[in-house]
């Protein structure tokens, strides 16, 4: 792929996407029309709670949706310029762990256990550059380096298994980075680690950041963790876009109900509240939502009107942006 | 909110519903379970004596299949023809006595079919013979065999000659498909073809006292007045020719026999019938229908299935779930038990208890239960040490709830969709291994209608004998690959791992 | 301690045999629990947190008596759980119950809600059929569930419903002492926020005592008028929720709370980072466990393991930092 865009156009453009998934006949869209584009070496948090189609948006991107059941029916993923979607399998496979690399979840199952570490560092390099087999050794140790690894040379020829879950979540950077990919999608990449594993990996995702400058689409459903980590934020619920801000407005200043319902659920370690401000009810299954807002039934500020019509997006500055009635005095957003 | 309001149940058979080719094996088990408890309504036959002793009460009447009554008529020398009551004592003899009996009655004549096969059955009176083809069909097609010489005429355009007279007779054979052959040398030429090893000829004698004198050709000289007598013969096939030599006054004598049929087809209906509108699966050895044995011997094959897995799975899951459970001794002991079982191949281990208990189908259940426990204990110990750490199980504990209730409640159901499906699988290689016993002999009585006893009693004929093996073995696959293929629909409508 | 102390933890371990070598076995105990001791008022919540692998679970199983104690005494109104038979402990659990971490593996997916809510019922003697119904249709609404879905089954819910399901089957024999096991972990904020209420407004209404294990910091403080701090099967720190929170005493205290991120981007902050991994419990350091990664070790706490110090009014801490005060 060549650079052709300019450096004002997006990294990553995402337009209109729709990912419907199939179950006992019926079609659903799990994804419906998210936009968001990540800029060259910016962090981009994309929150939201379980069922939201955060990782289903992720997998779009890398076009890992397992088919069937799902299905991305509609929209456009431009990656410098370059619609993803019209990409043959075959380049489409150069793109993965060179261009854009994923880091997931879980570190127990994400690295094979019958190969060494080193074998799997190796891998990429092996499918994505012309480094002979010694090269593709050094590099791996320096990646292993890289992202903090004590003894790389000896952790090189180790198994998965000897290693703990914040060492092979290391790992998985390091295998996720070996191609120096201008995007890299992390996957809730904290959530199974312990608090301060999680600081661990977050300083060296921050420090990476900045050495290599790679863009992050950090997906999760933490948010402190976005509050560390991001720029910018996308807040998604029910597979839409409620609230898109840099991550200082979006903190200090949240428009939708539902982000300010997050907010307000977590509890803080540094000071003593006595109740927390719930969101009531649940995430709607995917589908059942007719008409109206999809967040409607759970709003403590819905009117009538947010149950007839659903809100479009309304643009509440430059970088802010918020599906919600309630600022419909500012302009429609228009992209 | 609420994803969909079924019970485990309903969603099971939900799921099986869309297994199609399990649904269709299913439907077959079902009806053979019907057939086996059928059995003796819809079997049309007894499937443990001939059918030949049991077509009377059937109302069939298979004597026109096996049995020919020949209309013999004399011919006298004036042209007038005799019946049977008014001819003397006929002599029936057969070629081949194995291939039919043929006797003569008061009434008439009689050849009988006795076993596959082709004879000529000669028809003779004093000096005349004339013989017919009898073809009995039997498991074996027969080969293509040449109509042989049925009856032999001499054609006289006078029998009145003077001494020192004359003549050459001419000769007209007719073969038993009815094709004619003129004169001697194509009756000759037919005895060439017909065998080559030894060529028939045609013979001329003079049975009379010097009145004739008669050539190889057939030319006779009237040397004396009297009643002249000249016979043909090929093989044993006769005729005469009655003379008035010299003007001496003649009565009209017997001078050939004819038979109203030359050929007959009969079937050999008393061992191995082949399928037929009557028997669709044959007879076997002993003449027994096989669609009725086969149709019989489903019950006792699906009881070896169902009774020995029945007792397997009961044993081998209260085995496994205590040792699961419980662990520690008791799984050690259990399982070390197992192991030694397990180490047996099965049909082994079945034979080893049969030796121990004696041959019989109570024993073969047993038998065969022995060998299923072991593989019951492994899976439903493996699901239930798996199903204890469930932390339902935890919970139940920590409420306070029985071990034997946690036992009953929680993990046995957790263990019963593998079970269900194991046990399906199981009664399939439960009817194999059962079918394998009687096969060797070690079910008691071998002549009991079951499918193994079946092939072991038509192994030896194999080789000429389809049938006999084809449709008990066809019964048993039918039955093992139909339960084999309703517990892979089981099991993938149990597995809550796939997904609709 | 107190004459309102329901449960009393008096140096509970728990080891697990661990039989390495092929042929000449050797049996190494894993000491997941090593030795702890806390006492839970009535009515109160005592907060159990700690990193994965300290122990914490362990030590809720080991007072519930799921997994055998190797040593020390569980005193629960006066009677020694380790001491009672099985019969009596069966009894015993009726004022003891838990709530565990996964909703969805917790409930049995082959039975009805009202029949998950009836075994505790049935395990205790409650015969009457009406009565049980009468007593599962009270839970459901104290829970805040329809009644109608008692006739449904468990996989019919979703994660927060469940554990509204788990915490009415705990709820139901009206015990004093409910031992949740990271309730939360496995729900979306806005329905961990429910729950959290949910368990605020019970203990209010039933004069509940809670023994809340999590690794969640943040949920602790919320909920947990005390609050004790595991590292590898040890308590490092125990107290009163406020003092430990604002004024924590041991190191891996202090890191742990400065591990967790904040939910406000403008106090971003450079914060000690903790180098390495927990230790293995197999083989734990012979001094003070955190002896490894502590910012702050000198040489006596390669040697001595460090014993809880009274700092303070319900404040304790196991720290050599504070021996001499």
């Amino acid at each position: 792929m060549t650079h052709r865009g300019t450096d004002s156009q997006p990294l990553l453009d995402i337009r209109d996407l729709v990912v419907k998934f199939k179950s006992d006949g019926r079609e659903f869209a799990v994804v419906d029309g998210i936009s968001f584009h990540i800029n060259k070496g910016e962090t981009l948090g994309v929150v939201g709670e379980s069922g939201c189609g955060k990782s289903v948006t992720s997998l779009s991107i890398m076009q890992l949706i397992p088919t069937p059941p799902g299905k991305i029916t509609g929209g456009e993923i431009r990656f410098r310029g370059d619609n993803l979607l019209d990409l043959p399998e075959k380049r489409m496979r150069k793109v993965r762990g060179n261009d854009i690399s994923m880091i997931f979840q879980e570190p127990m199952t994400s690295l094979n256990p019958v190969f060494t570490v080193g074998e799997q560092i190796d891998e990429v390099l092996d499918l994505h550059t012309d480094l002979n087999k010694a090269q593709q050794r050094l590099r791996s140790i320096e990646m292993l380096t890289l992202v903090g690894i004590p003894r790389p040379e000896q952790i090189y020829d180790a198994y998965p298994y000897q290693l703990s879950g914040g060492m092979r979540q290391r790992v998985m950077i390091a295998i996720g980075l070996a191609c120096e990919p201008q995007l890299l999608i992390a996957d809730e990449p904290t959530t199974a680690l312990d608090v301060t594993i999680q600081a661990q990996i977050l300083e060296l995702m921050g420090n990476l950041r900045s050495k290599m400058d790679t863009a992050i689409l950090f997906i999760t459903h933490d948010l402190g963790v976005v509050a560390e980590m991001c720029d910018r934020v996308v807040v998604m619920y029910a597979g839409q876009v409620v609230e898109e801000a840099d991550v200082d407005s979006l903190f200090n200043n949240p428009r939708h109900p539902y982000t300010r319902g997050l907010l307000d659920s977590i509890p803080d370690a540094t000071q003593k509240v006595e109740r927390l401000n719930a969101i009531s009810g649940m995430v709607p299954q995917p589908g059942t939502v007719e008409r109206g807002c999809r967040f409607a039934d759970r709003c403590s500020k819905a009117t009538d009107h947010c149950f007839q019509e659903a809100p479009p997006l309304f643009s509440i500055d430059e970088k802010h942006i918020s599906r919600c009635w309630l600022d419909k005095d500012h302009p429609r957003f228009a992209s | 909110m609420v994803v969909n309001q079924q019970s485990p149940f309903i969603t099971f058979v939900r799921k099986f519903l869309k297994q199609h080719l399990a649904l269709v094996a299913f439907a077959v088990l079902l009806g053979i379970m019907g057939v086996a408890v059928l059995a003796p309504w819809i079997a049309p036959f007894d499937p443990h004596r001939p059918v030949t002793v049991q077509y009377a009460d059937h109302g069939i009447d298979i004597t026109q299949l096996t049995r020919h009554s020949p209309v013999l008529e004399g011919v006298l020398s004036d042209g007038t023809r005799l019946g049977y009551s008014d001819l003397p004592r006929v002599e029936v003899g057969a070629q081949n006595q194995r291939v039919v009996n043929a006797r003569r009655t008061r009434s008439g004549l009689n050849i009988t079919a006795l076993t596959a096969g082709h004879t000529a059955v000669t028809f003779s009176i004093d000096e005349l013979t004339t013989a017919m083809d009898v073809y009995v069909r039997g498991e074996v097609p027969l080969a293509a065999i040449e109509p042989g010489l049925s009856q032999l005429t001499i054609a006289l355009a006078q029998s009145d000659f003077a001494i020192g007279e004359q003549t050459t007779l001419e000769l007209k054979g007719l073969r038993s498909d009815g094709t004619e052959l003129e004169g001697q040398d194509t009756i000759n030429q037919f005895g060439t073809e017909y065998r080559p090893e030894a060529p028939l000829q045609v013979e001329w004698r003079s049975l009379d006292e010097g009145v004739t004198s008669v050539n190889a050709n057939g030319r006779v000289d009237f040397l004396t007045a009297g009643e002249g007598l000249v016979q043909a013969r090929f093989g044993d096939v006769t005729t005469l020719a009655q003379f008035a030599v010299g003007g001496a006054e003649v009565a009209p004598r017997l001078i050939n026999l004819s038979l109203a049929d030359y050929e007959t087809n009969l079937t050999d209906a008393y061992k191995h019938q082949r399928p037929s509108g009557l028997h669709w699966f044959g007879t076997d050895h002993q003449n027994r229908d096989i669609f009725s044995r086969v149709l019989h011997g489903t019950r006792d094959t699906l009881m070896i299935g169902f009774v020995s897995v029945a007792i397997g799975t009961l044993i081998g899951t209260v085995l496994g779930l205590l040792a699961g459970f419980y662990g520690g001794r008791i799984d050690n002991a259990i399982t070390r038990v197992m192991d030694v079982l397990l180490a047996f191949p099965g049909i082994l281990l079945a034979i080893a208890v049969i030796a121990f208990l004696g041959a019989g189908l109570i024993n073969i259940i047993f038998a065969v239960a022995v060998f299923t426990v072991p593989v019951f204990v492994r899976i439903v110990r493996a699901s239930t040490l798996s199903l204890k750490e469930m932390t339902y199980v935890e919970a139940a504990r920590s409420i306070g709830v029985r071990d034997s209730v946690i036992i009953a409640r929680h993990i046995f159901p957790g263990t019963l969709p593998v079970v269900l499906v194991y046990l399906t699988m199981r009664i399939g290689v439960a009817i194999l291994i059962g079918a394998a016993l009687s096969f060797l002999g070690l079910g008691g009585d071998i002549t009991a209608p079951e499918w193994g006893s079946m092939l072991s009693a038509a192994k030896d004929n194999s080789s000429t004998v389809f049938h006999a093996t084809f449709f008990p073995g066809l019964a048993i696959v039918i039955t093992v690959l139909s339960f084999n293929i309703f517990g892979d629909g089981l099991r993938d409508a149990l597995d809550p791992k796939l997904k609709e | 301690m107190n004459k309102d102390t329901l449960l009393e933890v008096k140096d509970l371990k728990m080891y697990f045999p661990q039989t390495t070598g092929l042929i000449r076995k050797k049996t190494i105990d894993v000491k997941a629990v090593d030795g702890i001791s806390f006492d839970v008022q009535e009515g109160q919540t005592l907060g159990l947190v700690g990193e994965s692998g300290c122990g914490k679970s362990t030590t809720g199983r080991g007072i519930m008596r799921l997994i055998e104690p190797r040593d020390g005494e569980v005193w629960f109104e006066g009677n020694d759980l380790a001491r009672l038979t099985r019969h009596e402990l069966r009894l015993k659990r009726r004022e003891m119950q838990m709530v565990f971490q996964d909703p969805y593996a917790s409930l049995n997916p082959r039975l009805r809600i009202e029949d998950v809510l009836a075994e505790p019922l049935k395990a205790h003697g409650v015969r009457s059929k009406t009565e049980r119904r009468e007593l599962i249709n009270k839970m459901l609404d104290v829970v805040g569930l329809n009644r109608n879905f008692a006739h449904r089954y468990a996989h019919e819910f979703s994660g927060g419903q469940r554990q509204r399901i788990g915490i009415a089957r705990a709820l139901i024999l009206n015990p004093k002492l409910i031992i949740a096991d990271e309730p939360v972990a496995a729900l979306d904020v806005s329905i961990q926020a429910q729950i959290l209420n949910l368990m605020k407004d019970l203990q209010a209404e039933f004069g509940l005592a809670y023994l809340f294990i999590s690794h969640d910091l943040s949920v602790v403080r919320h909920l947990c008028d005390r609050t004790a701090v595991m590292y590898l099967g040890r308590i490092a720190e125990i107290g009163n929720t406020e003092a430990i929170f604002n004024k924590p005493l041991h190191p891996y205290t202090q890191t742990l709370l400065d591990a967790i991120p904040v939910s406000n981007p403008r106090h971003r902050r450079k914060r000690v980072v903790l180098k390495g991994d927990v230790p293995s419990p197999v083989n734990p350091p012979k001094g003070c466990a955190f002896v490894g990664r502590c910012p702050k070790v000198h040489e006596r706490c390669h040697e001595d393991r460090p014993q809880l110090i009274a700092m303070g009014d319900d404040h304790q801490v196991a720290c050599h930092l504070y021996d001499e005060a």
